[in-house]
């Protein structure tokens, strides 16, 4: 269970005979049973990162397709999740990066959507702060919150080190506190 | 401020909910996908098929050693005319021996650079780009040979067959010895292009291009 990940709630507790198994053996099984069971943990953290509930479903969608077609280059290395993790997450970062990027250019046409103004509420000061904290402190905030991926499993996902991912989370939690605190006083 | 009262905001932030989409979704999008990546690969297929055919149709017309300049390459041109047998202009033969310098007085003597990259100073054997053009000659050229002889008139025994069958325009490599590297640059060697009738279909003196910029004194 040296590679698989571990899963520190009840809710979010697997099969972990079912992860262990390398995608190469019944490579398609596995994933499918990763989405039946996790695809709402998916959905979250992919809906945090891009802000758009519709988009966040295709992100999950397009990163299991792609999964499924690239299911043979994986090598086995670690957990099948944790494999399929990094993929959500980085189809969610290059779509929230392409999204800005046709964002930008419609205000610079001045055709910027109003449905996108309104799904950004100012006067909410936890929103507002998780959007300021630099993208390894929001993601790793997503991973433990909304997926519920301890230390190790959030390290692997973002190939960082596991006392990163500490350092990360600790200093987004005080901004979010201050935020939070803000907000109740 | 608690763990559990940060955990009840951003649930609160991201509400957990159930995908609308399916497993059967995915399947589709993979499928989809995949057929996308098909029709991709065999349009490269296709444009690397076309590009390997250009590359072999121009070679088998000599182009892309006309094309391949030898500027850079240090060694010693040589050129032959070639001539039918009546005396009519029948095209022309490069000779450029790689990796040689010639020494005078006297009778030119080859030797090899002492630092060049082009050929190991180990080797006894000259390596010679040649490039053949053949005009005015009627049927199919069985071989391309060079010949000891002063002139095409006393012309003898081959020495070094360049091509056989050959092309009209022709190119290749062959490595000399130091003895044929010699006569090659003493004006004592004849290039020939036979056909199935004609055994010196068109023929010349090979003979050594002394260009101002090639040669240096001591």
């Amino acid at each position: 269970m040296d590679e698989a990940l571990w899963i520190p709630t009840a809710a979010a507790v697997l099969d972990e005979r079912l992860i262990s198994i390398p995608v190469e053996r019944d490579s398609l099984r596995v994933i499918e049973s990763i989405y039946e069971r996790c695809a709402s943990r998916f959905l979250r953290v992919a809906r945090a990162i891009v802000d758009d509930p519709a988009v966040a479903e295709d992100v999950v969608q397009d990163a299991f397709a792609q999964a499924v077609l690239r299911r043979g280059s994986f090598r086995g290395s670690g957990a099948a999740e944790g494999w399929i993790w990094r993929i959500v997450v980085n189809t969610a970062r290059s779509r929230r990066r392409r999204d800005r990027i046709e964002a930008t250019a419609l205000e610079r046409l001045g055709t910027a959507s109003e449905a996108a103004a309104a799904d950004d509420p100012s006067g909410d000061s936890l929103r507002r702060e998780i959007k300021r904290l630099p993208e390894r402190q929001r993601l790793v905030v997503f991973l433990r919150y909304y997926a519920d991926l301890d230390y190790d499993s959030i390290a692997r996902v973002l190939a960082i080190s596991p006392g990163t991912v500490g350092k990360l989370l600790n200093d987004a939690r005080s901004r979010l506190e201050v935020a939070l605190e803000g907000r109740s006083g | 401020m608690s763990e559990r009262d940060l955990r009840e905001a951003l649930d609160r932030l991201v509400p957990d909910e159930e995908p609308r989409g399916t497993w059967a979704g995915v399947l589709a999008r993979a499928e989809s996908a995949k057929r996308g990546r098909r029709r991709r690969r065999q349009a490269l297929v296709v444009l690397l098929a076309a590009a390997i055919a250009g590359v072999v149709s121009f070679a088998a017309y000599g182009t892309l050693a006309v094309l391949r300049s030898d500027r850079g390459v240090r060694g010693i041109p040589l050129r032959g005319q070639l001539r039918t047998p009546d005396g009519r202009p029948a095209g022309s033969i490069r000779i450029k021996l790689i990796g040689a310098n010639v020494t005078f007085p006297g009778l030119p003597t080859v030797h090899r650079f002492v630092h060049n990259r082009h050929i190991p100073v180990e080797t006894t054997t000259f390596p010679a780009r040649w490039y053949l053009q053949v005009n005015g000659v009627d049927g199919d050229l069985t071989s391309g040979r060079l010949y000891i002889g002063r002139s095409v008139a006393h012309a003898g025994s081959p020495v070094a067959t360049l091509c056989a069958p050959c092309g009209v325009r022709d190119s290749g490599t062959i490595y000399l010895t130091p003895k044929q590297a010699r006569a090659l640059v003493r004006h004592q060697l004849v290039f020939a292009v036979s056909t199935k009738d004609e055994p010196r279909a068109a023929a010349g003196s090979v003979g050594m291009l002394l260009e101002r910029r090639l040669i240096r004194r001591r």
